[in-house]
């Protein structure tokens, strides 16, 4: 927790700084929400993301709480579907859903202190993603067909969201901080 | 990793194990019965009639009126044909029963068309 | 201050955003069916705005018609049709003198002169004489006797049409001859028509003249069209499926205009060099980007025996072919094997034929 013990601690207007901190992340998962959409074309699978856009809802859960977090999460989307063009598209919803979904699972996980490292509140945020998108889809689409999903969409969460959660630890252990 | 990680990855597995179980399980079970169909009716360019296609229904007979005389379709069980038409070739009464979405039936010399409406599992075909 | 200017750039936010759903105003389907060239065709187009989609599917189908009187080859002499057609005009005037043409007409016999040297005559737009003793568009067809089939075949050779580009004229060298544009126009008039499509904005859509596609774009699903190949012998079975991208499917077929004698059964695909049905293929299909080009070249490919026109196909550039062979079994080019999603088995060897 260094880093953000640092970036808190500078000094200054407590409310500046949150403001300023929440605005860094939500750029950040937006550029990671873009990035991700690069690499979908590679997992042949729709719907199937790696979940980079978690490691900085995570931070915000951390920093702030679920209020700030569900706020980074819904602005990394809109904001995200606006550079990608799929403004209110079904894509939109999918990942609105998605992540809103994936917040609260990991704050609940968060919650119970002590219990779950980064690794297992990222699964677990992977898994909520994966669960909200179907849901929404079942909805969009007015068809259980999605359901054939669930069991790949869970397993996939796996390796997703350990990737996740390694980040994380790396980035919450950091020890120095270039000044 | 925590207990409770493991503990996480292990109810997720298992969760992927069972939704898969269940699938497979209920794939089985025999899929509903195919929506119903509706089959247009055009002469000349012109939407004449719209007929219903639902499996289970006895045959019809309807008549249509082309401009060297008349045709006769009938509908049974989901299917619809050209039973007879006033045109030489009668190639559109040999081309027999149509029953899928985006299929049709087409007397050139009557400028009779007879589509079934929907998406087909291809966007046109060659011929 | 801060806060004020987070709430500032919330409003412009959800100002943009309402604009932006209000831009993204949803892709509408227009089609439209008219009977053209004896057959149905049919336009199907995408877009956002339908008054803009239908003026522009108009405007094609009044290209088809223009082309399609050009070609016309049975209107009465005299009639105003015969006069609007540059094909009645020119067999009019074979071995007398040239006769001044649209450019369209122009355009599309210098293709069909192209092709029928690259094919060596396996197309030839000079058949009309042939065709016109087998008359598969009267009501009483019949077989020709052979004497007569030697005569007509005499008058048959691409090599004595003479093109003017510069003077704009066609001029038949023998008596007699006739031109007959059954196997160029419709595929050239679908081309000409696609490209005003595509000149008016359109960006996805599909033309269908009587089985001769041609795709503009991707679909609407932001995939590449998938287009069956009929089964030349089950009525309602597709022998295959394609995908194709902005580019056309034309197919020749034994099923169309045909009829039985002795046992026997006889279509227009008539091969020019000796008169008769070709008989070694029920269907090919040829996928290319230009419809005018898949038109003759489909007629083409039907003609020459399989393994010949596979080579010439493989050779061309852009060119891909699918034939189904009097035995029934499919073949097509090597580049095809990534886009055949489908391949059906198809049916028995005819026990009819030879």
């Amino acid at each position: 927790m260094r880093l953000l013990d640092k970036l808190l601690s500078e000094g200054g207007d407590a409310g500046q700084h949150r403001l300023a901190f929440l605005a860094l992340l939500v750029a950040l998962g937006t550029v990671l929400y873009l990035m991700e959409s690069f690499f979908v074309a590679v997992i042949p699978l729709p719907g199937a993301k790696l979940g980079l856009a978690n490691i900085v809802t995570v931070l915000a859960l951390l920093t702030f709480g679920v209020r700030d977090g569900l706020i980074v999460a819904f602005l990394r989307v809109l904001i995200g579907s606006f550079f990608s063009g799929l403004f209110l598209s079904p894509g939109f919803f999918l990942g609105l859903a998605g992540a809103l979904v994936s917040t609260i699972t990991m704050a609940l996980l968060l919650r119970c202190k002590g219990v779950f490292s980064m690794t297992g509140v990222s699964v677990g945020g992977a898994v909520g993603h994966n669960i909200g998108q179907l849901l929404m889809a079942s909805l969009l689409l007015q068809s259980s067909a999605v359901i054939y999903y669930v069991p790949v969409l869970l397993l996939l969460a796996i390796p997703t969201g350990m990737l996740t959660g390694y980040i994380l630890n790396g980035i919450l252990s950091t020890r120095e901080v270039p000044p | 990793m925590t207990r409770g990680d493991k503990l996480l990855l292990i109810l997720v597995v298992l969760a992927a194990i069972c939704s898969g179980i269940a699938i497979l399980a209920h794939r089985h079970t025999p899929a509903p019965a195919a929506s119903v169909c509706h089959a247009v009716v055009s002469v000349n360019s012109q939407p004449v009639a719209r007929f219903v296609l639902s499996s289970g229904r006895a045959l019809e007979e309807h008549t249509i009126r082309g401009p060297n005389g008349n045709a006769v379709l009938q509908t049974e069980n989901g299917r619809i044909r050209m039973a007879s038409s006033p045109c030489r070739d009668k190639l559109c009464v040999k081309h027999g029963w149509i029953s899928k979405p985006g299929e049709s039936i087409i007397c050139l010399p009557e400028r009779i068309v007879v589509r079934i409406e929907g998406q087909g599992e291809v966007d046109a075909v060659t011929r | 201050m801060i806060q004020k200017a987070g709430i500032l750039i919330t409003v412009l936010l959800l100002i943009g955003a309402g604009l932006f759903a209000m831009n993204g105003k949803r892709v509408v389907e227009y089609s439209s069916q008219q009977f053209l060239m004896d057959t149905l065709v049919t336009i199907k187009v995408y877009g956002k705005d339908r008054e803009q989609l239908r003026s522009a599917v108009n405007e094609a189908f009044a290209e088809m018609r223009h082309i399609a009187e050009l070609s016309d080859r049975f209107p009465k002499p005299g009639s105003p049709a015969f006069l609007a057609s540059d094909v009645c005009k020119i067999n009019q005037m074979a071995g007398k003198q040239p006769v001044h043409v649209q450019p369209d007409t122009l355009a599309m016999l210098a293709m069909a002169q192209h092709y029928a040297e690259l094919t060596g005559g396996a197309f030839d737009s000079t058949i009309g004489p042939v065709m016109d003793l087998w008359s598969f568009g009267s009501d009483t067809p019949s077989v020709p006797n052979p004497s007569s089939v030697q005569k007509a075949l005499a008058l048959v050779d691409w090599r004595a049409v003479v093109l003017d580009q510069v003077a704009g004229t066609v001029y038949l060298k023998k008596p007699g001859m006739k031109l007959d544009l059954g196997a160029v126009a419709k595929g050239y008039a679908t081309e000409k028509a696609s490209r005003l499509l595509q000149q008016r904005g359109i960006v996805s859509g599909l033309l269908d003249a009587g089985g001769n596609i041609r795709t503009i774009g991707i679909n609407t699903a932001h995939k590449p069209w998938k287009i069956g190949i009929k089964d030349p012998r089950m009525a309602g079975k597709l022998a295959a499926v394609v995908t194709v991208q902005d580019a056309s499917a034309v197919t020749s077929g034994d099923y169309y205009r045909s009829f039985e004698q002795d046992g026997l059964r006889y279509h227009h695909l008539i091969n020019p060099h000796t008169g008769y049905p070709a008989r070694h293929t029920r269907s090919s299909t040829v996928l290319t980007k230009d419809a005018g080009v898949a038109d003759i070249l489909s007629t083409a490919f039907f003609i020459l025996p399989p393994d010949q026109a596979l080579q010439l196909a493989e050779k061309l550039d852009g060119v891909d072919l699918v034939l189904i062979t009097a035995d029934g079994a499919l073949r097509y080019t090597r580049p095809l094997q990534n886009r055949i999603i489908q391949e059906n088995a198809t049916g028995q060897p005819d026990d009819q034929r030879r």
